[in-house]
Order: structure tokens, then sequence, then C-alpha cells
């Protein structure tokens, strides 16, 4: 991990120095206390329910997977719900903090450029009209995607066709912050009226199949379809950790940045291009899931100040923190008290608006 | 050390803003660039620090032309303080840790870290180290703009405007900051200055700007009643203050009254006048 400032001994440490050391140690701690907390908060969500294993058990099959039942449950069932939650959280949080620092908007996330209703209108173009979906069983109503690689692929295709547009409007205007956010909102309401009109010219089958494709689901995904957010996912943080300090600089404005060095607008346009690549990916093989983009970077920024050192990895483990939260509630919450499974998307909204105002609320940590 | 031949910019299909600006310094100066408002100093400053690419001209530092330079390299000859900055939730130190960013390649070393101790604790910012920069006040606030500046190590340190917005105290404690830094390490330093009075304490050299060109450059004697009558037109007296040129306006509301009425009616004068009808002039009114 990235953290500077920790370790390293010279005889004449200054007191400041030393204490902006213990200070950095500090946030260091916040990171690898959120990692514990995550790799903890993951086994036990592989014990929760009827499975009847103990956490010795569980760890055993984790790490010497059989083919056995219990095994197959460990890994084929839960394991990759919560690599898919942990994996598109980070993705999407990661996302949202390096939107909000390049684009200076504490509003941006990895939606405002409307990518999110592109790709949903991508999907249910592809249900509609290239043979998408079907409803499975009479009495629970699962809509099912027929063709998901189908649904996939268009919904991958329109997310990226509106970040296209956004470069043509950004390489058309003087690509300022307001003017990307402000198209990115009129993208956002233009894919979003194409959506209710398919969804209004729908029939009953194909309008389940795209509601259900819309609300985000954790357990659709396959290991072959999470490798590939991960090797997605790999270079593109790498380069977000790469450009932590081009962010730190952007912090203090445009003209700052640029006497330290920072090609500003060519950061700001890759960074975007990388954001929308990472957000189309987990929205088309996950569906839409809101809000981990906004409330996660904000949890960490009240923590950790904006410092993008400790904001880009602390953001990605509370984005996956929460994330796994919203599925445990969900799945293991929604069949107590719903007696069905609530798709994760409806979870994150529902405790990510409370969850935000109570930090609003509350206002700036003191240290 | 700096120099700055026939420099000349416009935006893009507007008219021609600087309009062909020279000047020569040497190292370990101060130079305050003065003119009214409008007149090209900021758009000059960022034509220097290369954020602006002037439209013809060069700008050549240490024998090396900036128009050459990319990035680091750059920023390692020129440092850069604009006008405004936005306030973010970043600690002092961090902000000014910023400024070794054309030294880091991939994370800060022990001696950046020392280097931005010492700047700290050579404004006496010690204390604030940790405070982040929504809890500080004005004052402090542009000491950190200054002091990342300062970490930056430049040949050149570029100030628009850094006593904006400050107090009488803090204009001077920042002049003398500014001027410490610049001795010790023989930087040149390029500032605009709104306030005459207060650059004459701490520049070397004084350019006029007027109209996107230079109107004078020189020391404290190029400062006359006429060239400031050329450049902001306004009637001044220059009054010599123990060897420092003091310049006063021939016009105020007091001075104006002062030659009309007795000296014990002027508070009752001053306190009744209403700007708009008894004396606009006064008041700074339309010309």
């Amino acid at each position: 991990m990235m953290i500077e400032g920790a370790g390293g001994t010279t005889d004449d440490r200054s007191v400041v120095k030393e204490g902006y050391l213990k200070y950095t140690r500090r946030k260091t701690l916040f990171i690898l206390g959120c990692l514990v907390t995550l790799v903890l908060l993951s086994i036990y969500t592989i014990g929760l329910g009827d499975t009847g294993l103990s956490y010795g058990e569980i760890i055993h099959y984790l790490l010497f997977p059989d083919g056995t039942w219990p095994s197959t449950l460990v890994w084929q069932v839960r394991m990759k719900a919560i690599l898919a939650a942990v994996l598109s959280g980070a993705a999407l949080a990661v996302a949202g903090a390096v939107m909000q620092s390049i684009l200076r908007n504490p509003l941006a996330s990895p939606f405002t450029l409307g990518l999110s209703n592109a790709a949903a209108f991508g999907a249910s173009f592809a249900i509609l009209f290239m043979n998408g979906g079907y409803i499975f069983g009479s009495t629970s109503a699962v809509a099912m995607v027929s063709s998901p690689m189908a649904v996939t692929v268009m919904a991958f295709l329109f997310a990226m066709l509106a970040t296209g547009i956004m470069l043509l409007l950004i390489k058309a205007t003087e690509c300022t912050p307001e003017t990307i956010v402000l198209a990115g909102t009129a993208l956002s309401s233009i894919f979003s009226a194409a959506l209710a009109f398919l969804q209004y010219v729908a029939e009953d089958t194909a309008l389940s199949a795209i509601v259900y494709w819309q609300f985000g689901s954790l357990s659709k995904v396959s290991y072959d379809e999470l490798t590939l957010i991960f090797l997605v996912m790999l270079p593109i943080v790498a380069y977000f950790l790469y450009k932590r300090w081009d962010l730190n600089a952007m912090e203090a404005g445009e003209d700052v940045a640029r006497g330290l060095g920072v090609n500003v607008r060519r950061t700001r346009i890759v960074s975007l291009v990388l954001c929308a690549v990472l957000t189309a990916v987990v929205v088309s093989f996950l569906g839409v899931i809101g809000f981990i983009g906004l409330v996660g970077p904000h949890m960490v920024k009240r923590i950790v100040g904006n410092d993008s050192r400790f904001v880009l990895p602390g953001s990605m483990l509370v984005g996956a923190l929460v994330l796994l939260l919203s599925y445990i509630v969900g799945t293991f919450g929604g069949s107590a008290v719903f007696h069905t499974v609530l798709p994760v998307g409806i979870v994150t909204s529902a405790i990510g608006g409370p969850l935000f105002i109570w930090i609003l609320v509350r206002g700036y940590r003191k240290r | 050390m700096i120099d700055v031949k026939d420099l000349r910019f416009a935006y893009s299909r507007g008219p021609e803003i600087l309009r062909g600006v020279s000047f020569h310094s040497e190292e370990n100066r101060v130079i305050s660039i003065l003119g009214p408002n409008g007149t090209g100093k900021t758009t000059f400053l960022k034509c220097i620090c290369g954020i602006h690419r002037p439209t013809s001209g060069e700008v050549t530092v240490d024998g090396v032309g900036i128009s050459k330079l990319r990035g680091r390299d750059l920023a390692r000859k020129i440092g850069y303080v604009p006008q405004t900055t936005p306030v973010s939730r970043m600690s002092v130190f961090d902000a000014v840790l910023v400024g070794r960013k054309p030294y880091i390649d991939w994370s800060a070393t022990q001696s950046d870290l020392d280097k931005v101790s010492e700047v700290l604790e050579a404004l006496g910012m010690g204390d604030l180290a940790l405070k982040y920069l929504d809890e500080i006040s004005g004052g402090e606030f542009q000491k950190v703009q200054i002091a990342r500046a300062i970490v930056q190590e430049p040949s050149v340190l570029i100030l628009d405007e850094p006593t904006n917005n400050l107090d009488i105290a803090n204009q001077h404690r920042t002049m003398h900051m500014i001027i410490d830094a610049v001795r010790s390490r023989g930087m040149c330093t390029i500032m605009t200055m709104h306030d005459i009075n207060l650059a004459v304490h701490y520049s070397d050299l004084f350019l006029f700007f007027k109209d996107g060109k230079v109107a004078a450059y020189g020391g404290l004697e190029v400062i006359t009643e006429e060239l400031i009558k050329e450049v902001y037109k306004i009637d001044v007296e220059i009054i010599d203050h123990r060897g420092v040129p003091m310049i006063v306006p021939k016009n105020s509301a007091r001075y104006h009254l002062e030659s009309h009425h007795h000296p014990h009616d002027i508070h009752d004068h001053l306190h009744g006048l209403d700007p708009l009808t008894d004396d606009p002039f006064a008041y700074g009114g339309l010309p």
C-alpha cells in the first residue's frame, strides 16, 4: 500500500515532522482497520444463514477447496457474492473519489456522467430487441435475462457511448468541471427519457426483465466475469494511485496544479474516461448499484481529509464494506423480514441515504 | 536570471492583452508589477509561468527558454501563487507538501518532509501544521500558499497579489516572510501589487504596466508624480518619509474638505457627507 510518512529514522527530527508522522500513522491505521474489518466481515458473511459451518470449517474450505458440498457453498455461493460486493464496491467508490477530486464537486459520482442511465438503456434495448428476457416461475415472478451476454455488451456499449458524447462535449467546450457536470446531467436525463420510453412500449415479460436487471444483483455474476472486472480494475486503480499527487495538487486549484507541472486537462480527461470504463464494467455485469460512489468517498474524507493518498485506498475499502453490508442486509435481513432476497441496488440506496444524511448532520469530525 | 523579450498574448479571437513586454532581472531581486486593474498584470504572470502560451516572444530563466520546458522541469524553475486558491480540507502540512510534487517520484521522501517542516517552523507556523485549511485564518492561509511555493525551490517565485485581503500587520508579516525566503535562497520574485505604498517598502524594482505595455521599469527613482498620473490617471503627491517615498492622493474626502472649511468642521462634515450629492469625486465617483 502507498502510505507515506510512516517509518524511517533521522536523528534531528523536528517536532513538526514528528507530529506529522504520527498524524499519517493514524490515517494508515484507519485504512488498516478498514481492511481488517472487511476481511472479518467477509468470513462472518460466509457463515451467515443455515450453513451449519463453524468458522474453522469455513477457513478450512476457503484455503483447501475440495469439491464437496460445503466447499461449493463457501466458494460458489457465498464467496462469489462477497467478491462481487468487494470488487464492485471498491471500483465504484474509487471512481467516485477520483471524480469528486478532478471535478472539484462533492456531488460527482460514477453516475454523474449519465453512465448508469445509458447502461440501463443499453440493457433494456438488448432485452427488448435482441431476444432479452422472460419470467421465471409464476409465484415469485423472478424475471430472468435469457441472453446475459448481449445485455451486458449492450449496457457496456451504451455507457461508453455516453462517455464518447461527453468527450466530444468536453472537446467543444473549455473542459471546466462545471461544463462536465452539467453535460453529464443533460446526458443522464436524455437516456432516462429513452429508457422510460422503452419501458412504456415493453410487454410485461420484457418490462419485468428490464426492471430486474436495473436493480443490481451480486449473485448473477460468474467467476469469469469477476476476473474480468478485476483485470480491468487493476491497471486503472494503479493509475489513480500513481496520480494521487496530481489529484492533491488539483485540490489547490487548477492554476496551482499547472504551476506544479500537472497537465490538468489531460489528467482530467484520462481520469474521466477511466472512471467511466470502471463504472461501465461494474454496471453492465451487476446492474445499477447507486450511492456507493458518493457515500464511500465522503465517509472517508470526513475522517482523513481530502488527501488522495488516503482517500483512494480508504474509499475502496469503505465502498466494499458498505456494499457487503448491503448484501448482508438484503440477503439475510430480506429473507427474515420480507421472505425474499432484496436486490443489493435497493438496499444500498435505502441504507446509503440515511447514512449519508447522518454524516452530513454530524458534520466534520474533529481530530 | 530572468529575461522577458517582447512578450505578446491574446486570448483566442480576443484583443491583444500583452503588447510587447520586455524586462530583465538578476537573481535575488524583488520586482513589483504595478498598474491599474485590467491592464494584463495577471495574464503577464500566467505567461511567465507557462500557464498561458504567449502568442510571440520568449521568457528565459537561467538561460533556458521556458517554452522548451515541460511539467516538472518548468515547475522546478518557476513557482506560482495565484490570487485566489480554493480552500480544501487538507492539513497545512499536506498542502505545503504538495509543493514538493515536482521532485516526488512515487512517494515523498524524508528530505521532502524535512523541507516542509523547516519552512513551517521558519514561518512560525509549526503549531498549525496539522490543522485543516478550513480551520485557519485568511492570513495564515495566504502564508500556506507562499510556503508551498517556497518548498518548490524555484529560481523565480511568482506571486499574484500576495497581500490581498490581509490586515496591515499581516501584510507586513507576509512581505517580510517573502523577503526572507527570497534573500536566503537567492530567488527572483515577481509579484503584482495594488498598494504602491506597500510595494515601495519591499521591492528592489518596479515595473509599471499600462495597456499591456511597460510604462516604466527601474528602482525607486522611476516613481514620480508624473508617472503615477500617466499610469493610474490620478493626481498624487510623493512625500519623502525617512527616505521612503509615500504616495498620497491630492484629492480625498479629508483633503478636499480641509481646503474649503475650518479644521473643526471636518468631523461633522465627514460624518454628514452624502456620497452621492455632496462630493462624488472624493468617493471615487464615476469619471
